[in-house]
């Protein structure tokens, strides 16, 4: 059974991932690579909250996504006079420099040896969130709260200027909107939710170090929203519910450990080039990007 | 008191970024556009009128001058504002491709054009939540009222308005640019060639939509257009421009009528 919740709380650690990064890159159709920097970002200053600041969880859980919304700000910033490809580049620039520093700044994060005996966070100071059932009622409310609130953006006077933001940004600057603020405001919603995920996972594994936070997660990030889909709820959702299925699946077809894994890999691929031939606004999604 | 909308002070432009070695597009160009009428641009393609456009809607820089605009409380330098600004201090702008938001509804392409702008931030979005509904009931009915002055009660617009944009006609999509314009209080409107490549039906119907804004309305239009019977029928005054300067301002016949004009447009 615990295997099963496993599953479930990993879901909901990828639900509040690909539900996040939606409002930027299916919203406002700003590709990025840097989405694991975000979640790495969160997940170490959730681990500084917890241990050196002994703060407990909600308080945590704060400072994590403010830390990040702000990180966020420096790649806003810089990118927001690049556009398309020169965008995706910056992101990637970001991805790898917030890679390097979590490797490099051992005195901080410990580098490669990463940091284990991650505590579990307190609600109120009385109830610790440990176990899995527990952590199962806590991730289920966090993605449940993550899709909530993105619901409401999305479908809000708010979501349909990101939605004209990312048709035509000359047409929306004449009808007087600015698109400065916009693209920042953007950025740092989107990088504070991923913190949530960020926390969920240093919490919940209780060991985080670099490589969990790599190029290679941001691509898996990236797939999984093109997978399910962008532009609405369902698609991260569905994409995210996919891509941690995928593996699960293909260990009950009995294929040995050391070929399953590549064949992970050969599955997403082949997938991404069949949705964007044949369905490129992704399983569930309504909008394809451009 | 003022009578114009718009006055062009010593309008230079050069052609590149290089402002030595370019030609000039615009050299100290002077041009005064009265309220309340429709001005009709006309001038060969190349002319500089869309650049003049560009560079009144702050979307392009030029080298020297001013453009005075009075939106009737006090006079303001254009050059000194960004583009995002001109909308609050209505000015509006159709330009010559459509920039419709074709993968958006009908009725959202209206709204976003709207005077009101709460709710269009998160805080908002999800803490006033009764307040922004409120606020976008008003919208919807503003869309609604526009589309009923303009193209009647039972308009097509308003019948579907919860089709996507991209289902329309390149004509009707021009129409739903000047509908979305009108969701604000504009006293400026600058439309760039609004009756290009729409079917005569449709042209009759934006022709009668601009007369009916500046008359009903009290608007000031200015209107770049190559087809001559569009100027007659709309515009009250017509102004020539060749090569960067004005090379005639007069009513739409005399301008129609002017050697110079008649042979840069139709070669005798």
């Amino acid at each position: 059974m615990n295997y099963f919740f496993h599953i479930i709380i990993m879901i909901n650690i990828y639900i509040v991932l690909t539900v996040s990064s939606n409002l930027l890159v299916g919203m406002t159709n700003l590709l990025s690579l840097g989405q694991a920097a975000f979640y790495g970002i969160g997940a170490y200053f959730s681990v500084l909250a917890l241990t050196t600041l002994n703060l407990p969880l909600i308080p945590s859980l704060i400072v994590a996504m403010l830390a990040t919304g702000v990180f966020s700000l420096l790649l806003a910033l810089t990118s927001l006079r690049l556009k398309n490809d020169y965008f995706v580049l910056s992101t990637l620039g970001f991805q790898i420099i917030t890679f390097s520093v979590l490797y490099n700044w051992i005195s901080v994060t410990k580098g490669p040896y990463g940091i284990p005996g991650i505590p579990a966070p307190k609600l109120l100071g009385i109830f610790q969130v440990s176990g899995i059932i527990p952590f199962l009622i806590f991730s289920t409310v966090m993605s449940l709260f993550t899709i909530f609130i993105f619901y409401y953006l999305i479908n809000s006077p708010f979501g349909r200027l990101l939605k004209a933001m990312r048709e035509d940004e000359l047409a929306l600057i004449t009808l007087g909107k600015n698109i400065t603020s916009l693209k920042i405001q953007t950025f740092a919603i989107s990088s504070s939710f991923i913190a949530i995920a960020g926390f969920l996972y240093a919490t919940y594994v209780t060991y985080i170090d670099p490589s969990s936070f790599n190029l290679d997660e941001s691509i898996f990030i990236l797939s999984a929203l093109l997978i399910g889909g962008l532009g609405n709820i369902k698609g991260p959702v569905v994409g995210s519910i996919f891509v941690i299925l995928l593996p699960e699946i293909l260990r009950f077809v009995g294929l040995p450990d050391s070929i399953a894994a590549n064949m992970r890999q050969i599955i997403y691929g082949l997938i991404l080039i069949i949705l964007m031939r044949f369905k490129p606004e992704g399983l569930a999604g309504n909008y394809r990007i451009k | 008191m003022s009578k114009y909308i718009l006055k062009i002070n010593d309008l230079t432009k050069s052609f590149t970024s290089d402002k030595d070695k370019s030609p000039l597009l615009f050299d100290s160009l002077t041009i005064e556009f009265p309220a309340g009428a429709v001005i009709g641009l006309m001038g060969t393609n190349g002319a500089g009128k869309t650049t003049l456009f560009n560079i009144i809607s702050r979307l392009v820089d030029c080298d020297k001058g001013n453009i005075w605009y009075d939106n009737g409380d006090k006079q303001i330098d254009l050059l000194k504002l960004k583009a995002n600004v001109l909308k609050g201090i209505g000015i509006g702008r159709l330009f010559q491709d459509n920039h419709i938001f074709a993968d958006m509804t009908i009725l959202d392409n209206l709204l976003i054009g709207g005077e009101d702008s709460f709710g269009e931030t998160p805080f908002i979005t999800l803490f006033k939540r009764k307040k922004h509904k409120e606020k976008e009931k008003i919208r919807v009915a503003k869309a609604k009222m526009i589309l009923t002055e303009l193209f009647g009660k039972d308009n097509y617009f308003w019948q579907n308005r919860n089709n996507y944009a991209s289902e329309l006609s390149y004509g009707q999509q021009r129409l739903l640019g000047i509908a979305r314009l009108l969701m604000s209080d504009h006293k400026l409107l600058l439309l760039d060639e609004p009756t290009a490549g729409v079917h005569p039906e449709i042209r009759e119907m934006i022709c009668e939509v601009i007369r009916k804004i500046n008359t009903s309305k009290g608007v000031s239009i200015i209107i770049i257009e190559h087809n001559f019977k569009v100027i007659e029928v709309t515009a009250d005054e017509c102004c020539f421009i060749d090569q960067g300067e004005i090379a005639a301002v007069g009513p739409p016949e005399d301008i129609i009528g002017n050697p110079i004009v008649r042979k840069k447009y139709i070669g005798i």
